[in-house]
């Protein structure tokens, strides 16, 4: 029997998730997977944690790519110095990019003008930054936030730095903006809405998050679309001027302003794409053999007749697994029943998450619980019995638990009372939550 | 890496799914057997969690949590019973797959571990441990993840909760050992179960 060939473009969670399952099925599949970056084990996930020396700069090492890896296993999370890592079967082409699909073919086209033909091809190119007008944004000392290399020129500069500003402030804006001020940077936050995080969390709770950064040190302009960033006679960044005329002076600017997906390789090849790659519940687009999983795919979400791109590193695996299963044409592989937008942030003892729909709750029956005076927050929004959103300030509560009842749309009876009651007490969810998520 | 229950609350042609290789298994990593069946509650296990980790962690957090439940698995007839769950350091973990910032190992001895320092607090473990172990430290908001005791092995001793549990219902062992003991207790007239841990949620096979 001939092996079939499986193209991976991406070599980010998702990519690295679906070579795993791959990987354990060599007898079938040969696979190649096309990686733009130096980097081995490479995941953009934790990239603004790692700004913290605190923290350090950690490659990721969880996902297993040993069958690939050759003679010299403890340099895989330094870059490489080879264009292509190969076993047998299997392997890695870096710092090349897919540049074309051709599905009639199927083939697909590499910038260096290689040809590669597929069995089946699996998209996992991922999100890449907003692309915002911005006049000057070109200057020295301007970085976006995706890229290992990014990540270590932000380092690198923020040593010098004395002043900087984040561009951006929802969860990966903020986190930045954290790990600059523990570096000793006077770090000012840029927002165009009205508040902190938007999208993950409600006002109520955002005005709380506001007052916990403030005394962080974090100075805030919310409601301030940016204008242009200036630049010194060196070509670096000197301030930036925001559209109500005020100016901010700095010497490092971070832009964190949001994602998209990532399709530029898709771009006339006749597969459907809203915001991201449209996918059916097997994870296939409307081309045959053809799959896309991660951030670059559009996916069924939560709520009835929802598509969303949902960057969640939990539903991305899972997104990754039956792609790569239905890839090889394993029949035991089960549809995928959609994800749950799950954001956290954590920052020196002070906890905030948001799971599920908590900002559009017309129709649901929501119990919130707030107490200024501790800066806490909590909001639960039911469905008659079903859970469908949480979020808390300064509560520690177990997310992973939260987010399965929500998920199985886990009929909670007589236990809603209790969550209700006390929902701040980690118990109540722990025992009496759990328990009903396991006899279900 | 299976977790065992022991627990009348199973119908008669669940029992008897029981099997057991030691065989199957890698003999140097160890294994997590709850035998719920006698299990009362006592939170005697979550007492000396603490007690062991005193040092490093706040009043009341600790890597084990005793529950009521109704039913341990939705196969099961319903019946009060307790259960202390606990981390079951599973022979493929999805946490260690899954950590964004490699922060989880699993060590020589099988035991699936978070460096601490490392930990970013994200939670995503969480999101996929099949045992919804997962919880979180209140004010450092890392990990609170069982460590298997590793202080107390190194001086010979399984962890804590197992040795000082009032109704011997918690085990560690090699599996050897474990076949020993779940052969002794179906001599005894238990029912002994295996929950598979390598799916989604917990059912019987």
């Amino acid at each position: 029997m001939t092996k079939k060939k499986i193209i991976i473009i991406g070599a980010g969670h998702a990519g690295l998730s679906a070579y795993e399952i791959l990987a354990k099925e060599s007898n079938l599949c040969q696979v190649t997977i096309i990686s733009e970056e130096s980097y081995l084990r490479y995941c953009p996930t934790g990239t603004d944690s790692l700004i913290s020396d605190l923290v350090g700069l950690y490659p990721p090492y969880g996902l297993a790519l040993s069958p690939l890896l050759m003679p010299g296993d403890a340099n895989a999370d330094k870059a490489s110095t080879d264009d292509v890592i190969s076993s047998d079967d299997n392997k890695i082409i870096f710092k090349n990019k897919a540049v074309k699909i051709i599905p009639e073919n199927r083939k697909v086209l590499l910038e260096d003008g290689n040809v590669l033909e597929y069995d089946a091809l699996i998209i996992c190119t991922g999100a890449k930054p907003v692309d915002l007008p911005i006049e000057g944004k070109e200057a020295g000392n301007v970085f976006g936030l995706r890229t290992q290399s990014e990540i270590e020129n932000i380092m690198a500069v923020a040593k010098e730095s004395k002043r900087a500003v984040v561009i951006g402030a929802g969860a990966a804006g903020i986190e930045t903006a954290l790990s600059l001020i523990e570096q000793g940077l006077d770090v000012s936050v840029v927002e165009k809405t009205n508040q902190v995080m938007p999208g993950c969390f409600d006002e109520a709770a955002a005005k709380i998050i506001l007052h916990l950064l403030e005394e962080k040190g974090l100075n805030f302009y919310l409601g301030a679309p940016i204008a242009a960033i200036n630049q010194d006679d060196a070509g670096n960044v000197s301030s930036v001027t925001l559209e109500n005329k005020k100016e901010i002076n700095c010497d490092l600017v971070v832009i964190a302003a949001g994602m998209e997906s990532n399709t530029d390789v898709v771009k006339d090849s006749g597969i459907e794409v809203n915001r991201g790659i449209l996918v059916n519940d097997r994870m296939e687009t409307n081309c045959k053999d053809i799959y896309a999983a991660g951030d670059v795919a559009e996916s069924r979400g939560f709520l009835p007749n929802q598509k969303t791109v949902l960057p969640i590193l939990a539903d991305v695996q899972e997104q990754s697994r039956i792609a790569a299963m239905n890839a090889l044409q394993l029949d035991s592989v089960a549809d995928y029943k959609g994800g749950l937008p799950v954001n956290l942030v954590t920052s020196g003892g002070n906890i905030m998450f948001s799971i599920g729909e908590v900002i559009k709750t017309g129709g649901y029956s929501v119990n919130t619980y707030a107490s200024p005076e501790k800066r806490a927050y909590l909001k639960l929004v039911f469905d008659n019995d079903q859970l469908v959103g949480v979020t808390g300030v300064n509560h520690c509560l177990p997310v992973g638990i939260i987010r399965k009842l929500i998920l199985n749309r886990i009929h909670l009876n007589h236990c809603k009372d209790m969550l209700v009651e006390k929902p701040y007490v980690p118990d109540v969810w722990t025992n009496t939550a759990l328990a009903k998520l396991w006899s279900n | 890496m299976p977790l065992f229950i022991s627990s009348s609350c199973l119908s008669k042609e669940e029992s008897s799914s029981l099997i057991f290789d030691p065989e199957a298994f890698d003999p140097d990593k160890i294994i997590v057997v709850i035998d719920a069946d006698r299990c009362i509650g006592c939170k005697a296990c979550e007492v000396h969690c603490w007690n062991e980790h005193r040092d490093v962690r706040e009043v009341g957090e600790t890597s084990i949590h005793v529950m009521q439940v109704e039913k341990l698995s939705k196969d099961m007839k319903e019946a009060v019973c307790y259960y202390p769950n606990t981390c079951a350091h599973c022979e493929d973990p999805k946490c260690l797959d899954i950590c964004p910032a490699g922060a989880i190992t699993k060590d020589e001895n099988g035991v699936v571990a978070v460096y601490e320092e490392k930990c970013i607090g994200c939670q995503t473990c969480s999101t996929v441990c099949p045992n919804y172990f997962y919880t979180f430290g209140r004010n450092s908001g890392r990990t609170l993840k069982c460590d298997g005791c590793f202080h107390r092995q190194e001086q010979g001793l399984w962890p804590a909760c197992a040795t000082k549990c009032s109704m011997k219902a918690i085990y560690f062992g090699y599996p050897d050992e474990i076949a020993r003991i779940l052969k002794e207790k179906k001599a005894g007239g238990d029912n002994i179960y295996i929950v598979d841990n390598t799916t989604e949620g917990r059912e019987t096979i």
